[in-house]
């Protein structure tokens, strides 16, 4: 039995983001929304300041509350480990995103022809692109997934529908590794099958102190931080971050 | 009631207009006028909902938590949980009067059922007002709807058994007044016949709906309690939002919804009494028994709000303290505290009246709406604090400000709600009519 | 007896649906595999919500049957 199980190395993550840009080009999510999103934080006064970095994906939780509260069952767990959104079922009700106490959820507010970076139908952008497929339609992505055959992947960013971190299940079902784990410029992402106790992941977090984000909730997240400690409350973000959207 | 002589120089509208009691079938232009405000602010409305659908809830003020540092759920959900709050009044009524036979009620009972069936509507409406996919919602709910999620109560036992419950006892409950309607002929004649559907007054179809709506009142009553409860276990079993998690949830919506559902139907009941003349039927006695309802539960909220104050200013950390600082000194303080106020106020209204044993139904009208308006305000508290001040991760604090077309919306659900009330007004009585009056259809 | 027996039939067929899909037939409770997602048959819900409409329809049926053993009714 896969049970997959990323691990964040706080020691060795810098803060540069490649993996939000990596996440962004591989599922083609539109304006504002971040499935992998990189806190850059602060805390105490300067000249005494520290700053720490903390990637937050999807955390693929084994006790899910966004799968206990999906009304029709869009939001589910896979005997793999993953948290998958089905957007051919979603009712867009929104209740995922306010269960979820990580904040991973992304609701599509508006058309993704209007959400997306640049303005797709300018006529000299058209020159260049020749007509190819615009931005935030993929459709490699756009095919169900899984033994369960639902259309799980990145897709089309449908308006009205949720969507959230895959752990880019399209690459993970060829035996890849998610695109941000590839990308990361320092290896500070890992990935891998923790249910057999002697693959590399495994191997890596017995032998490191470990620790979950929120893990006094009871969620069971499937995404393991090495060598940093859990954001306390008086951490904050060096800038102020409103990844907002306008019509 | 005597049937009017035809005399062939008299037209149909001169024998018909003074026969129906409670002004059925007579449209005066104080009632057009009503009617055409409302059909133009729900116009609006229709417009606005239309617009958010060919343009997706992105011209909504709605906006994800996190680093959007918006709000997901705002004054649509808001406005469910009153509509749902607001129903508990009809059914509240019609059981006690039935159950504890309290017969000097009685005449409340129609109108409360159908602020019940109304308001359980426009809750619906704010449901797919406020989904992403709509029509995908009312078909996948249907077919996939998970027992585990709370969403399943709300949707099963709330919109379709509460629902479908009240209108079958507000149906039950009007065929005798519509079958005493049916003997005058007037135009409404074949849709008065149609609802009394064959009812005879006799004393074993008497005994018949009197055991039938004892029973229907008694089933409907635990399922106001559960579906009440569900909708708090909506926002209190979710452990990632601080604020939200509490046993509190469920009684507390459950005693928010009594009092704004009676402060509605006290407002309609001295409405229905000057437009419909009912002055003899809805007397001091009635209004100051709603007043005396309204004031003890009244009291038992802001037993339960002072709780939740002491609750969370006394112990709770982290987050959880923000979003407590957020509503009693930041940025939401002016509607906890503007809504604590008129509770207060109106409760010491309420109490000046019942020690004096001296009801002033003007007065009572004010308390009706102010204690509603305080209830909006707490619902939106319920809803978006904890949203925008209790993200567990250190996100940056949100915000949420509705734009027109959530305004929009809402004011046309509000309009629709009254319209219908308006409309059905003058085709069944709202006030039963007095038991002396034969029904015998013979 | 005629009204008494198809106001008991509609009550209890509506409880019986009711029981039934919401027991057996709506998706299983557990947040931990992907058939916890689905309901154990299609439209289910609708046969939750049917049993609760029947349940409380069988206050009309009783109402408005006409009596059989009454004189001259149909």
């Amino acid at each position: 039995m896969t049970k997959y199980t990323m691990v964040v190395d706080l020691d060795r993550c810098q803060g540069c983001r490649a993996c939000m840009e990596a996440c962004k080009i591989e599922n083609n999510t539109t304006e504002g929304v971040f499935w992998m999103y990189v806190f850059r934080l602060e805390e105490g006064e300067y000249p005494n300041t520290q700053q720490t970095y903390l990637p937050r994906p999807c955390q693929h939780c084994d006790n899910a509350p966004c799968v206990k509260v999906c009304p029709v069952g869009a939001r589910y767990k896979r005997e793999d480990g993953l948290v998958l959104t089905d957007f051919d079922r979603c009712i867009g009700c929104r209740y995922c995103e306010l269960a979820c106490p990580y904040g991973v959820n992304y609701f599509n507010w508006g058309k993704p022809e209007k959400q997306h970076y640049g303005e797709w139908d300018d006529p000299d952008l058209q020159a260049v692109t020749g007509g190819a497929n615009p931005p935030w339609s993929n459709p490699d992505l756009a095919r169900p997934h899984g033994d369960e055959q639902r259309m799980v992947a990145g897709g089309g960013h449908h308006k009205g529908v949720m969507e959230k971190c895959t752990f880019c299940v399209h690459l993970v079902e060829r035996g890849e590794l998610p695109a941000c784990v590839v990308t990361c410029p320092v290896q500070a992402l890992r990935f891998g099958n923790t249910d057999d106790p002697e693959t590399p992941v495994s191997r890596f977090i017995r032998e490191h102190g470990h620790f979950r984000l929120l893990d006094e909730l009871g969620t069971e997240p499937r995404v393991v931080y090495v060598g940093g400690q859990p954001p306390s409350d008086e951490v904050h973000e060096i800038e102020l971050v409103h990844a907002g959207v306008e019509r | 009631m005597t049937t009017a002589v035809t005399q062939p120089d008299m037209t149909r509208e001169e024998v018909d207009l003074p026969t129906l009691p409670q002004g059925i079938g007579h449209l005066t232009r104080g009632w057009g006028v009503f009617v055409a405000i409302a059909l133009a602010v729900v116009g609006f409305g229709t417009y606005a909902f239309m617009y958010q659908q060919s343009e997706g809830e992105i011209v909504t003020g709605l906006r994800n938590v996190g680093t959007m540092g918006g709000a997901p759920w705002g004054l649509y959900v808001a406005f469910l949980v009153y509509f749902v709050g607001v129903s508990f009044a009809g059914i509240t009524i019609a059981a006690l009067i039935r159950l504890f036979n309290l017969q000097a009620l009685r005449p409340l009972a129609r109108m409360a059922e159908l602020l019940t069936v109304v308001s359980l509507v426009l809750a619906s409406i704010a449901i797919l007002a406020d989904l992403g996919q709509p029509l995908r919602g009312i078909v996948n709910l249907f077919r996939y709807a998970r027992p585990q999620s709370p969403f399943f109560g709300t949707f099963v036992l709330v919109i379709s058994g509460y629902l479908f419950a009240s209108l079958v006892y507000l149906y039950l409950g009007s065929r005798r007044d519509a079958a005493i309607m049916a003997r005058e002929s007037t135009r409404l004649q074949g849709l008065h016949s149609f609802v009394a559907a064959g009812y005879t007054d006799t004393p074993a179809e008497r005994d018949r709906h009197e055991r039938a709506t004892f029973w229907l009142a008694l089933a409907i009553l635990p399922m106001l309690i559960v579906a009440h409860s569900t909708l708090g276990f909506v926002f209190g079993l979710q452990i990632g939002r601080p604020g939200w998690f509490s046993a509190l949830q469920a009684p507390a919506f459950v005693v928010l919804a009594g009092v704004s559902g009676i402060g509605l139907l006290i407002v309609l009941a001295a409405v229905v009494r000057s437009v419909c003349d009912e002055r003899d039927t809805l007397d001091e006695y009635v209004f100051a028994w709603l007043g005396r309802f309204l004031a003890v539960l009244t009291i038992a909220y802001l037993y339960f709000v002072l709780t939740e104050l002491l609750t969370s200013t006394y112990a709770a950390g982290g987050r959880e303290a923000d979003v407590t600082d957020a509503i009693l000194t930041g940025r939401y303080a002016w509607i906890f505290w503007g809504s604590t106020i008129l509770f207060v106020v109106s409760l010491a209204g309420l109490l000046t009246q019942l020690l004096t044993k001296r009801w002033n139904i003007g007065t009572l009208v004010a308390i009706g709406i102010a204690v509603n308006l305080a209830a909006i305000g707490k619902r939106f508290l319920i809803v978006v604090p904890s949203q925008t001040d209790g993200m567990l991760l250190p996100y940056e604090t949100g915000s949420y400000t509705p734009t027109w077309v959530e305004y929009g919306v809402v004011l046309g659900l509000i309009a629709l709600g009254a319209l219908a009330i308006a409309v059905f007004m003058k085709l069944i009585p709202i006030v039963e009519l007095p038991e002396e009056v034969e029904a015998d259809a013979s | 007896m005629r009204r008494r027996t198809l106001t008991l039939l509609c009550l209890l067929t509506g409880l019986g649906l009711i029981v039934v899909s919401y027991f057996f037939l709506t998706a299983p409770w557990g947040s931990d595999r992907v058939g916890n997602s689905n309901p154990r048959l299609e439209y289910a819900p609708l046969l939750t919500v049917l049993g609760v409409i029947l349940t409380f329809a069988s206050a009309v049926v009783y109402e408005l049957l006409p009596d059989k053993d009454k004189s001259g009714e149909p």
